[in-house]
């Protein structure tokens, strides 16, 4: 069975794309899943969370500006897991106007042929819906949307899902759409009322446990570790947990 | 315009388009052929969208502009203009767009531009431009 490409996407800031790639990958690796997770966000927030505080790592930018090959940036990070970093020339390729549709096509050629021994590559995908979200839409066939349960996270969505219908008019597929809800508050009604509404528009495509807001989650990229490594024993850690299986069998609302 | 449910604490509801097949604004129309049907056009209508054809010229702005003008009134969000098919597009369609954004703005409405063609990009950017109408190079020439 050949790798799946799982991008990790929602041009909203703040919605959890990357507390949500650094512990669903890590718990998905912690049950023997062989994970590379690409930190396609130009800031970088990825890496510190895994434990990588130096932003000097040759990276994506290189293999795709055909600098280097996806073997000579991969880091291991943890035991079946490994990170391609984000590089520092990725915001360079953002700003990329040259090279017409094929400047499009670099994310998806750098990951042709690699990581077969793989079972996952999850790509953590940066706030934004230019050059850099279009390489990643070229490359995927899955998607994983992270969502704040509160009104802007859905006006983001409404904007995104716009996006991705037109790549997948223009590229003529359909992605395997799923939602993860994160950062939910039990206590507001808002936060049922926007899972609701998400079920409504999104019928069997929301992974069925919701990711709880904690202060822990927002605690642990200081100590570049995941929550399950973290506080083992936590809520949080427990949340991201259910969720791997979740996402491993197919478990939605 | 989606429903409120009476004790909702959501009024507007952002993904409602999704219930229509394929088409994610309320109204297509294909320019520069004859004056679209608007009438079908629903009062409330959230969005437009446009589609220029591939050469907006002096020739045909008077049409665009007529249109804009009835999707502006029919309209009470946004208006996508899809400028991805341009191959030629001159300085008076260019102007009709400033007015319009700045139309747009005074209204607290959007103007945007779907993946604008390098030609659109290339155009905007000459008459200096881009900036003012949110013309995202980055995203441009894919379609």
């Amino acid at each position: 069975m050949s790798v799946r490409i799982i991008a990790i996407i929602n041009q909203k800031g703040g919605v959890g794309k990357t507390t949500t790639t650094a512990n669903l990958t890590y718990a998905l690796a912690k049950v023997g899943k062989k994970v590379t997770v690409i930190d396609f966000d130009p800031q970088g927030h990825l890496a510190i969370s895994l434990g990588l505080f130096s932003k000097q790592h040759v990276g994506i930018d290189a293999v795709m500006l055909g600098e280097a090959s996806l073997e000579e940036v991969i880091i291991p990070v943890r035991e079946n897991l490994q990170l391609v970093p984000a590089g520092t020339k990725l915001q360079d390729i953002e700003l990329l106007n040259d090279g017409g549709v094929q400047r499009g096509d670099l994310l998806r050629k750098a990951l042709s042929n690699s990581l077969q021994d793989q079972d996952f590559v999850f790509i953590d995908c940066p706030p934004s819906s230019g050059l850099l979200v279009a390489n990643v839409l070229f490359a995927t066939e899955e998607i994983l949307i992270p969502m704040a349960s509160d009104f802007m996270a859905l006006q983001g969505l409404s904007h995104l899902m716009e996006t991705i219908r037109k790549f997948e008019k223009v590229l003529k597929k359909t992605y395997k759409t799923q939602l993860v809800i994160s950062r939910y508050t039990a206590s507001r009604r808002l936060s049922k009322e926007v899972v609701a509404k998400l079920q409504h528009y999104f019928p069997k495509q929301i992974l069925a446990t919701v990711i709880r807001e904690t202060a822990l989650l927002a605690e642990c990229p200081s100590f570049g570790k995941t929550i399950l490594e973290y506080r083992p024993s936590s809520p949080s850690a427990r949340d991201f947990h259910d969720l791997a299986s979740d996402f491993l069998i197919g478990k939605v609302m | 315009m989606a429903k409120k449910n009476e004790s909702s604490l959501i009024e507007y509801d952002p993904l409602a388009w999704m219930n229509t097949e394929e088409k994610p604004t309320d109204v297509v129309a294909i320019l520069p052929k004859q004056a679209p049907d608007l009438e079908s056009l629903a009062s409330d209508a959230l969005s437009a969208k446009v589609i220029l054809q591939a050469t907006q010229s002096i020739q045909n702005v008077m049409q665009l502009h007529e249109q804009l003008v009835d999707i502006l009134r029919n309209t009470s969000d946004t208006i996508e203009v899809d400028a991805s098919a341009i191959t030629a597009c001159d300085t008076a369609t260019m102007q009709l767009f400033v007015v319009l954004k700045q139309e747009m703005l005074q209204l607290e409405r959007n103007l945007v531009f779907d993946f604008p063609s390098d030609k659109f990009v290339e155009a905007a950017d000459l008459l200096g431009v881009s900036s003012m109408l949110g013309v995202d190079k980055s995203a441009a020439g894919f379609f």
